[in-house]
């Protein structure tokens, strides 16, 4: 239907239109006027109930909408609120992590070092070892000769000794005349015992 | 002799499918029968089985079209029906007993219809409420007196329904011709009666339901009005519809409503008031009451 149309039909003629008939027909007057006035007042509460229902349900549902806003916008807020402290709590855990990592790092830093040096000090240690084993073996050698020439030395000094012994004990037992003798084999244990000395 | 009167507009396939159960129950009463399909638009293309076919190339509607069966009917029973009414075998005997030879306008049947509140269309009673009358639905068991026979399943007298005049075509294309009719009977002293005992089952004012929802509305509003303003004969009563009518007027901006409203004075205009003669309205409304 155009506009024109409903203007047409929701226009204020449609009214004079039925008074028109009503007081063409005498029912504005006397009995008819109490009974058209009665009956009008009736039927408008009914039209505007009619008409208001459907109004009064749309403004229930709405106001049913807005509460469920409401609680949504409510409850928006909350999880906000709540994800606002989660992310705090994401910032500070990922600082502390973050903290964490660069101590790691720091100690994994000295832990190379102190592993190098450790390494170092294996080889070095591992080195004197060596060279303490060769030293080692170098002295026993050297003892084992040592005790070996100082035997030999021990039974060469015995031996001469006992050659010192048996020739004194023999130039001691020269008669005086054997003097020269004495002198001379005196002279030679010298020399002997001086070929001795250092 | 009965004749069946089933006004259709082109509905091939309902005819086709409603029909049979209407020849089935007619042949089962023990008269003899007839069955005009009213072709009210001239779209039909195929006469259905055992009936004789009513042309009206101009869709004038339900009132005029049953007018036109009626005109050509033979019977002196008249079967009214609607296109997409199912019959029970019993149904058109238990209505023909039913059916005096005076005193009564119509007999019908219970209709068992989804568009029914109560599941039942033909127990209508009439209430006087704020100024008008609005039909109210009770159970048609056990047989009551009606305010009127729903147009999709009654028995009259062809006599009674020609001396009423049939259907006021004032009121086409549909809605309200059926109260107005029944109303002019009662007007005469004339009952509709309901015969639980004969059942009809009905899909549901398929015609009308395929018209926009706009258009319906403007002629159920419409018919309303020019229901009261042709019929209502007490003075204080007239007063009062005039008086709902002006609230209407005032407070209701709905198009329908305002459009309805208008073609009915306008029609009232033309076809005015009737006469009175009969029982009152206070008469009549105390006979179709609820109790």
């Amino acid at each position: 239907m155009s506009r024109d149309k409903e203007k047409e039909v929701t226009g204020p003629d449609l009214l004079a239109d039925v008074l028109q008939l009503a007081r063409k027909e005498g029912a504005l007057t006397g009995k008819g006027l109490v009974a058209f006035v009665h009956a009008l007042r009736e039927r408008a509460a009914l039209v505007i109930e009619e008409r208001l229902e459907p109004l009064l349900a749309r403004v229930q549902q709405l106001e049913e909408q807005v509460r469920g806003l409401e609680q949504d916008v409510a409850w928006r807020r909350e999880t906000l609120a709540q994800l606002e402290q989660e992310n705090a709590w994401r910032r500070d855990t990922v600082a502390m992590l973050e903290e964490s990592r660069r101590a790691l790092g720091q100690e994994g830093a000295w832990q190379r070092e102190t592993l190098a040096r450790l390494q170092q000090e294996n080889a070095w240690h591992r080195d004197t070892v060596a060279h303490l084993q060769r030293d080692h073996e170098q002295s026993s050698a050297l003892l084992t000769s040592t005790v070996a020439a100082h035997e030999g030395l021990l039974v060469h000094h015995r031996g001469v000794l006992a050659r010192v012994v048996a020739e004194l004990a023999t130039v001691a037992q020269l008669p005086w005349w054997r003097r020269a003798t004495a002198r001379r084999r005196l002279s030679a244990l010298a020399d002997l015992l001086r070929s001795e000395l250092p | 002799m009965i004749s069946a009167i089933v006004p259709t507009r082109g509905a091939a396939d309902r005819l086709e499918r409603y029909l049979p159960s209407v020849r089935t129950s007619l042949d089962a009463c023990a008269a003899t029968s007839e069955i005009l399909v009213v072709d009210d638009g001239g779209g039909l293309r195929v006469v259905p089985e055992r009936a004789r076919l009513v042309s009206c190339p101009q869709s004038r509607g339900y009132g005029p079209a049953v007018n036109a069966g009626v005109a050509a009917a033979r019977g002196d029973r008249l079967l009214i029906l609607n296109d997409d009414v199912r019959l029970e075998t019993s149904t058109v005997r238990l209505l023909r007993e039913a059916l005096p030879e005076e005193g009564t306008f119509s007999v019908v049947p219970r209709v068992l219809s989804p568009l029914a509140r109560n599941g039942d269309e033909a127990g209508k009673i009439g209430v006087w409420r704020a100024g008008l009358l609005e039909i109210e639905e009770t159970a048609s068991a056990p047989s009551r007196a009606a305010l009127y026979a729903v147009g999709c399943c009654y028995l009259c007298h062809r006599q009674t329904f020609l001396a009423l005049g049939g259907y006021d075509e004032a009121f086409a294309p549909f809605l309200w011709e059926d109260v107005d009719l029944g109303y002019r009977a009662w007007r005469r002293g004339l009952a509709t009666v309901t015969v639980p005992e004969a059942v009809c089952h009905h899909e549901g004012s398929a015609t009308i339901s395929e018209r926009p929802m706009s258009e319906r509305q403007g002629a159920w509003f419409r018919n309303w009005a020019l229901f009261h303003l042709r019929n209502v004969q007490d003075p204080a009563r007239r007063a009062a519809a005039l008086g709902a009518l002006a609230a209407y007027a005032l407070f209701d901006d709905r198009v329908p409503v305002r459009t309805g409203l208008s073609a009915a004075l306008a029609c009232f205009a033309d076809v005015g008031r009737r006469p009175s003669e009969g029982l009152s309205d206070d008469a009549i409304l105390a006979r179709v009451s609820a109790t």
